[in-house]
């Protein structure tokens, strides 16, 4: 084996692997989703996630609309809860 | 409170049946992963369907006083308020927030509210909001049980 052959082959080809390999992690457009990290900034905007309303299988469901023209708000009572902060 | 969604139309929809939710927006998962979206959808859903409660998730910021800015949105989360629980979470102020109505109050009591939320702060600081989200939804439903009303419409 010549010394040319040889930095070809125990040089030049774990560069080669290191160089794709750190292509494939830094090139953009892989992940656009920045994963959530305490302790960051939330920049997104607020949302509302919500069940799904008893659907045609559950029938009579406990959640059935309320008859049109009831608009007296509900009161809800006095309200309970906990909070926590990390 | 929810964000408005871009109506994008490819003309999915049909004069009986709405266009399809994906053609809806095209930012669905720019904060949760489609897989995610499922994980909190099905939590919420078989939680409120197993407990005759409304549980509902509010992820957004809560202004200076939290506790006063949770209740209002809570105010606002629907028709069944005394039956309603809301989890508010807001990861830039890391702050969870649990309120729950008159009627879900007796079934979760604040106790266990502050066992689900402890729960929640330690996947959340850990990073994962989802899981903290989901394990929190199973504390609550499990401390609410399954009233025996609701057990005709389901077995």
């Amino acid at each position: 084996m010549t010394v040319a052959e040889t930095i070809l082959v125990f040089a030049g080809v774990p560069l080669a692997i290191i160089v794709l390999l750190a292509l494939l992690i830094f090139l953009p457009g892989g992940r656009k989703r920045v994963r959530y990290k305490s302790g960051q900034p939330w920049d997104h905007a607020p949302i509302w996630y919500e069940p799904h309303p008893d659907g045609a299988a559950a029938g009579h469901g406990s959640h059935a609309a309320l008859p049109a023209g009831s608009s007296a708000p509900v009161t809800a009572g006095p309200l309970g809860g906990a909070r926590g902060t990390w | 409170m929810t964000r408005a969604l871009e109506v994008e139309s490819h003309d999915t929809a049909t004069h009986d049946t709405a266009a399809a939710r994906t053609d809806e927006a095209s930012d669905l998962d720019s904060i949760f992963s489609f897989q995610e979206l499922a994980r909190l959808d099905e939590a919420l859903t078989m939680s409120s369907r197993e407990t005759g409660l409304r549980f509902t998730l509010y992820i957004g910021d809560l202004g200076k006083q939290t506790r006063i800015r949770a209740e209002e949105l809570f105010g606002h989360s629907g028709d069944h308020l005394p039956e309603s629980v809301l989890i508010a979470v807001s990861p830039g102020q890391r702050v969870v927030e649990v309120v729950t109505g008159a009627a879900a109050a007796r079934r979760i009591p604040d106790r266990a509210c502050a066992l689900a939320v402890l729960s929640m702060t330690g996947s959340f600081a850990a990073g994962d909001l989802v899981g903290g989200i989901v394990n929190g939804l199973r504390q609550m439903s499990d401390q609410a049980g399954h009233p025996p009303a609701l057990r005709h419409l389901h077995d």
